[in-house]
């Protein structure tokens, strides 16, 4: 298990022919979800094309930051002002396609392979009969996976599998962040027991969506009602020079020892990235173990101001966009 | 000579599927009245013709004895008592011997004895095509050879100095009449065979577009357990909880139902995917997953593996198998009014040297003698108003195929044992 760089949550598609059918899996799928019903092929087919487009656009803008970086500007103020001028619109881009194979018009397989741009996670519903096509589907790789519609747990099984695939982190976005660490940065990154200790925080702090950057080091990450964290990481080589810091911003000698043996952090970078709005703080720091050497780490609050707070929050957005309406026939 | 020995062992457990025989029917669209209908004909007939052919348009040879014997014999067929038992092998093999002796066997003496007179050469064609009517194209086939075999000897011994033989025309035109009767006979039992084929699909399609409705009644019972869970203080939460549940359990019974009637509609086409199955997992698993009506079924049945043993066919046939007996065994325990006592249900895994064994005991209400040899047969139900009496016919049909059987003892109110055999699996080498 790796420390995903972007994660975000994604909306779920399910494509069904029988209206009951679809409109108790809408019942049934958790409130949290951004969840879209389809009827018909064409008009879901129609929607996950302006997916591919939409997800493009999002890409691009993600490497823009990445760009402008190397060109000298800072990284936190233009990830901010990247999450508040998109709103919410990010988080409509589907993520997962559920899609039945039995269908009138065209087999769930059909309507797939024409999407074949498309880089979401699929799911298809068999029948018991269809089984055998969708083993031959999956080891083609048509789709992540298949589940059959009549078991008997069937809420259960496409709950898990579908929260599985909502949160699998995108490979581009992956690619794109990649270029702001060091090597050192991205191997300590990729040790198994600090990954596993930062999908920890995240669920416990309760992000639904972070960045993790190499400068500064540390994770940026929203929860659901918008509020914004900063998780700053130092190396134990750092806490040195962090300390001479914090004595140079008028921090007591107290507290400098203790940046010093890694009990304390200050969120020096955050502030200077935030135009020192504010002086720096300093907070209660953790220890999270590696295979090789610790990360020190401290969790920040970024001020409201910052983030486009409430108005576009993905609880928000569930809450104006998270109709589960079945389409007109 | 060992690979030649496993050769033909596995020839063998795939010869029952080349060639799936349909079971013998002695009496085509057999009916009481069918039957009064014919022993009236045969009674009234013979006095008729007899006087036809011997005062009217007389023929070389009557006889009056043998006319009235002929006529008390099919009066025999309007007997009450035989149109009451009509399944029951005894009644159907009089039924055939009557018939047999009436037709092939009594016109070809005619034919004989009036030294292939115009009219008994027509009557003797006639007839012929309409024994392939009467019976099932195999049984006719074979009476009519017999019955020529037997009256061609009776005839050479008893009117030995009648030099008549019938023409070479005369030859060809019963042979003619012969192929073409057995070719109607074939054309009417493929029918019958389509017909079967095309009912048991009906019945698979059918079971499979209930599917999906019975899973949207399965998400509505999900959808009534998270509303609940929403608001776990309400009243009467608990109570909508146990409706939810309800649900499910009606669901999931509902759609093992459907399994079972998918598999046997599927009789006459059982795929041929077969693979090593090991017995005491698929007991331990069915056992498992068997939708039990009540916790009291569910601990009544006791699994007791001996000899854990590995043979060769589709898991999920034999799955299905496995359920149809359990389904079986826990109606028979159901209707003796059974309290389950552990134990009422019992099956057993055990091997020998060649053959491994599972054994399904039940202490229900068992099978009357009389019924046991039909159990198989498709279609067969003692259950006339519930059961749809496929079950047994695809439980053989499935044991067959692996080269196994299914046995059966049962004594009336003394419960039944099931005994599905199949040959152990070779080992590889």
């Amino acid at each position: 298990m790796s420390f995903p760089l972007y994660r975000r949550p994604g909306g779920v598609v399910f494509l069904d022919d029988d209206r009951d059918y679809l409109e108790m899996l809408g019942e049934v799928m958790p409130p949290d979800w951004l969840v879209r019903l389809y009827l018909r092929p064409v008009a879901c087919i129609e929607r996950l094309q302006q997916d591919i487009a939409l997800r493009e656009a999002d890409a691009w803008a993600q490497q823009e930051i990445v760009n402008r970086w190397r060109e000298g500007s800072l990284l936190i103020p233009q990830i901010l002002h990247y999450w508040r001028h998109d709103q919410a619109a990010r988080f409509s881009l589907v993520q997962v396609a559920v899609v039945d194979y039995a269908m009138p018009a065209m087999s769930g397989l059909r309507m797939l392979a024409e999407l074949t741009r498309w880089p979401g996670a699929r799911i298809l519903l068999t029948g018991r009969a269809d089984e055998q096509l969708a083993v031959s589907a999956f080891n083609r790789g048509l789709i992540s996976q298949f589940i059959p519609k009549q078991s008997s747990d069937i809420r259960q099984r496409l709950t898990h599998a579908i929260e599985a695939l909502r949160h699998h982190p995108d490979e581009r976005h992956q690619h794109i962040w990649r270029a702001t660490f060091s090597p050192r940065q991205h191997a300590l990154l990729s040790q198994p027991l600090i990954a596993q200790a930062l999908n920890g925080l995240a669920q416990a702090q309760r992000w639904i969506e972070h960045v993790c950057i190499g400068s500064p080091f540390g994770v940026l990450a929203l929860n659901a009602q918008g509020g914004i964290s900063w998780l700053q990481l130092e190396l134990a080589e750092n806490l040195n020079e962090l300390a001479e810091m914090a004595l140079s911003e008028g921090f007591g000698e107290r507290t400098a020892n203790e940046i010093r043996s890694g009990s304390q952090l200050i969120d020096m970078e955050l502030q200077l990235a935030l135009g020192a709005a504010r002086p720096p703080e300093a907070r209660q720091a953790f220890v999270i173990a590696g295979e090789s050497e610790p990360l020190y780490a401290a969790i920040f609050p970024v001020a409201e101001s910052f983030g486009s707070a409430q108005a576009a929050s993905h609880a928000q957005f569930l809450d104006s966009h998270g109709e589960r309406e079945l389409p007109e026939d | 000579m060992h690979k030649l020995r496993r050769a033909a062992q596995a020839w063998m457990q795939r010869a029952p599927r080349r060639q799936t025989l349909a079971p013998l029917e002695p009496i085509l669209h057999a009916s009481p009245w069918r039957v009064r209908l014919l022993g009236l004909t045969i009674l009234l007939g013979h006095p008729v013709f007899g006087w036809i052919w011997s005062r009217w348009l007389v023929q070389p040879y009557e006889n009056g004895w043998l006319r009235g014997l002929m006529a008390l014999l099919g009066a025999v067929l309007m007997l009450p008592a035989l149109g009451r038992n009509l399944s029951s092998e005894r009644t159907q093999l009089l039924i055939s011997l009557i018939i047999w002796i009436e037709l092939p066997v009594f016109f070809s003496w005619m034919y004989l004895c009036n030294a292939g007179s115009a009219a008994w050469l027509a009557s003797a064609c006639v007839v012929t095509a309409f024994y392939y009517h009467l019976t099932e194209w195999r049984i006719a086939t074979a009476g009519m050879v017999g019955g020529a075999l037997l009256t061609g000897a009776l005839f050479a011994w008893l009117m030995p100095a009648d030099p008549h033989v019938g023409g070479t025309v005369d030859a060809v035109l019963i042979l003619f009449s012969w192929s073409c009767s057995i070719l109607l006979g074939l054309s009417s039992a493929n029918l019958r065979r389509e017909h079967l084929a095309h009912t048991l699909t009906t019945m698979g399609i059918m079971a499979h577009e209930l599917r999906t409705p019975l899973s949207t009644a399965a998400l509505i019972g999900d959808a009534i357990g998270l509303e609940v869970q929403r608001q776990p203080a309400h009243p009467r939460a608990a109570k909508l909880e146990q409706l939810g549940q309800r649900l499910h359990t009606l669901v999931r019974a509902m759609n093992h139902q459907i399994d079972t009637q998918i598999a046997n509609a599927k009789l006459l086409q059982l795929p041929r995917h077969t693979e090593a199955v090991a017995a005491a997992a698929l007991v331990q698993e069915v056992t498992a997953a068997y939708p039990y009506a009540s916790s009291r079924q569910r601990e009544c049945v006791q699994v007791v593996i001996l000899a854990d043993f590995v043979f060769q066919g589709s898991p999920t046939q034999f799955a299905q198998l496995l359920g149809n007996l359990i389904k079986n065994a826990l109606h028979a325990l159901t209707a003796a009014d059974s309290s389950y006592p552990v134990g009422a249900l019992r099956i057993e895994v055990d091997h020998g040297r060649t053959q491994g064994w599972i054994r399904v005991a039940d202490n229900g209400i068992g099978i009357a003698p009389a019924l046991l040899p039909h159990i198989f047969k498709p279609f067969f139900s003692s259950r006339r108003s519930t059961g749809h009496g496929l079950g047994l016919a695809f439980c053989q049909q499935v044991a067959r195929s692996a080269g196994g059987s299914i046995q059966v003892k049962s004594e009336h109110a003394m419960g039944a044992v099931f005994m599905v055999v199949v040959p152990l699996a070779l080992a590889d080498h």
